[in-house]
């Protein structure tokens, strides 16, 4: 079999799996529900708490939590989904170590996976979009071309989402229980200093500048600009989106070199440490 | 490598760092298991029986020494050795419960490069010799555990691999399943020439049943290895006696004079049963006066046959037990 095609067949497969994990739990017509009603519910719970710390003054920031919170959603499910699947399949299924004897490389494993994810949050965060569009009166004001950004700076910015979550797999090959709690924690930390919610311009000293070199920060925010014009973007208000994906891209290939590195060695010390098939769960 | 040899180990260890120190789990294990044959590990748990598999399986570093399957370095060339071989372990619960017997098949099958059309054929021929084509359709978390062993042995030997490791694969089912068990492995041994099984177990019975060779490991360190027979020629001069003895409930068997390598096991009812070699036949008489003299009364007693139970106690010095 061609690399290619052997290539295809194991993201296939894993993308398979990652797919049924993600929507076979129950029937067709109640994952539909659930698909609609999850990312609506959470972004009504963000609305609100957000309103209520504003006093009802939000209107301003309204399009820009919309759009943050939407892509926020693929950094919790994607990228972190990446991350809790060493953890879900070591120690919940106990099938790492089958897949891992395989002749399917980890690291494709984990892109099927990921993509499996990657699909259903599109589902969820474009309902979120679409719903601010139409309901929540944010106005669709996009930059000339945007037909053009939009797919591309998805596309790139959906490459960053898998670079970093091949990191944080990497770190759940060397740990073990602490690994759900740092998933979580990493996520949070996410939240705040991508710029989702809070602008990154705001933050106090450093905080801000962490926030530019996390390539989902550029993404977010040059996502608003592609739909929202220009007036939306914080840190990056005086950035061409043309910059913006450049820099996107260059981050892209110095985070993919480094956390390639990472990856290999974290399953290297894995094996020399045993820890491939551990089970510290129950 | 020759090629007639399909695991080779050199002196091979392992070490796991532990809290205050150092767990010598291998120690400079030398092994060759030919092509075509079903070689043992026979050991307690903690023998190090699993951790030599892990290696061999390429999903653990040694420490030291070197080891090859089918001529390739398990450090090295994993991709080329986990292309030859699978593995299935037993006492666990493996598999993604969400999908059906059939879905996690074809999904492992995949993983092997098997087009589709040949891996569903596969699955239905072994669905139907393991007796679960009715629930091929059923979604794996609610099979029963001997029915999700029967399942994790198909997912094993789906990819026709030439090395095949089983790891305890009939630890904890009950005993028509894991009759079933082993005699797929005989059968599925004989359809294809060359292919190799290494078989870790605590089963004394199964390892005898099932095995060309066995290696004895204990403590990380092999103690014996060859055949079934071989290994029992080891006693071929001791004489063994088992007797089943009535007792009250208070009394402890701790010493029987003239004997070696006497071991207890309780039974039913209150009664044990004595294993005990000794060297003049002509003692037996005395042995009986020492039990009923000391409150034990003699049920039935038999001259037996040499066991690889007999034989682990002759040469690791202790009893066989599998909570070790």
């Amino acid at each position: 079999m061609g690399i290619i095609k052997k290539f295809l067949n194991d993201f296939k497969s894993s993308f398979y799996l990652g797919w049924k994990i993600e929507s076979n739990w129950t029937d067709p017509l109640l994952f539909f529900i659930y698909s609609l009603a999850k990312p609506l519910s959470s972004a009504f719970i963000l609305i609100f708490m957000y309103m209520i710390i504003s006093q009802g003054q939000m209107n301003e920031m309204l399009p820009h939590l919309i759009i943050g919170n939407a892509l926020h959603l693929y950094t919790a499910n994607v990228l972190f989904g990446m991350a809790w699947t060493v953890i879900d399949d070591r120690e919940f299924y106990e099938t790492l170590k089958y897949i891992y004897i395989s002749p399917v490389s980890m690291f494709q494993f984990l892109a099927g996976r990921g993509f499996a994810k990657y699909l259903i949050t599109t589902i969820s965060s474009f309902i979120i979009i679409i719903f601010g569009f139409i309901f929540l009166n944010v106005r669709f004001t996009p930059i000339a071309s945007w037909y053009i950004y939009f797919p591309i700076f998805l596309f790139v910015g959906s490459i960053s989402l898998f670079i970093i979550g091949y990191f944080f797999a990497g770190i759940n090959f060397l740990i073990s229980r602490q690994g759900s709690f740092l998933t979580q924690s990493a996520a949070g930390v996410f939240l705040l200093l991508t710029g989702a919610i809070f602008p990154i311009d705001t933050f106090p000293g450093f905080l801000g500048k962490v926030g530019i070199y996390i390539p989902q920060t550029i993404w977010i925010d040059g996502m608003r600009k592609i739909l929202l014009g220009d007036g939306w973007n914080s840190f990056f208000i005086n950035m061409s989106i043309n910059r913006m994906l450049s820099m996107l891209i260059i981050e892209n290939i110095i985070y993919f070199i480094i956390i390639f590195l990472f990856f290999n060695f974290s399953l290297k010390i894995a094996r020399q440490r045993g820890l491939i098939d551990q089970r510290t769960m129950g | 490598m020759d090629d007639s040899i399909s695991i080779k180990t050199e002196n091979l260890g392992r070490i796991y760092k532990k809290e205050g120190g150092v767990l010598e789990a291998l120690k400079n294990i030398n092994i060759n298991v030919n092509r075509g044959e079903i070689f043992g590990l026979l050991g307690p748990n903690g023998a190090g029986k699993t951790t030599l598999i892990k290696i061999l399986t390429t999903l653990l570093l040694p420490s030291s020494g070197k080891a090859y399957v089918l001529g390739y370095d398990v450090e090295t060339e994993t991709l080329k050795i986990r292309e030859k071989i699978n593995m299935v372990s037993g006492g666990e619960w493996a598999g993604y419960g969400i999908l059906t017997v059939r879905e996690n098949l074809w999904m492992f099958s995949q993983f092997y490069g098997i087009p589709t059309k040949k891996a569903k054929r596969e699955i239905d021929k072994y669905l139907e010799i393991f007796g679960l084509e009715e629930d091929a359709n059923t979604k794996i978390s609610k099979l029963s555990t001997g029915m999700r062993q029967k399942m994790n042995i198909i997912r094993g030997i789906l990819s026709n691999p030439e090395v095949l490791f089983l790891d305890e694969p009939t630890l904890g089912l009950d005993v028509q399943i894991a009759r079933t068990v082993r005699s797929f492995i005989k059968v599925w041994m004989k359809e294809k020439e060359g292919r190799t099984i290494l078989l870790t177990t605590h089963y004394l019975n199964e390892a005898d049943e099932l095995c060309n060779r066995i290696a004895i490991i204990d403590n990380g360190e092999i103690h014996a290895l060859d055949t079934p027979q071989g290994l029992k020629k080891i006693l071929k001069n001791k004489i063994m006696y088992s007797v089943e003895l009535e007792r009250e409930s208070y009394l402890n068997l701790k010493e029987l004079p003239y004997t070696t390598k006497f071991t207890v096991n309780p039974l039913k009812d209150g009664k044990i049963e004595v294993k005990f070699q000794i060297q003049d036949e002509n003692k037996i008489v005395d042995i009986f006066n020492y039990l009923k003299n000391n409150g034990f009364n003699l049920v039935s007693f038999r001259k037996r046959e040499p066991t690889l139970e007999d034989v682990f106690i002759e040469i690791v010095g202790k009893e066989f037990k599998e909570d070790e």
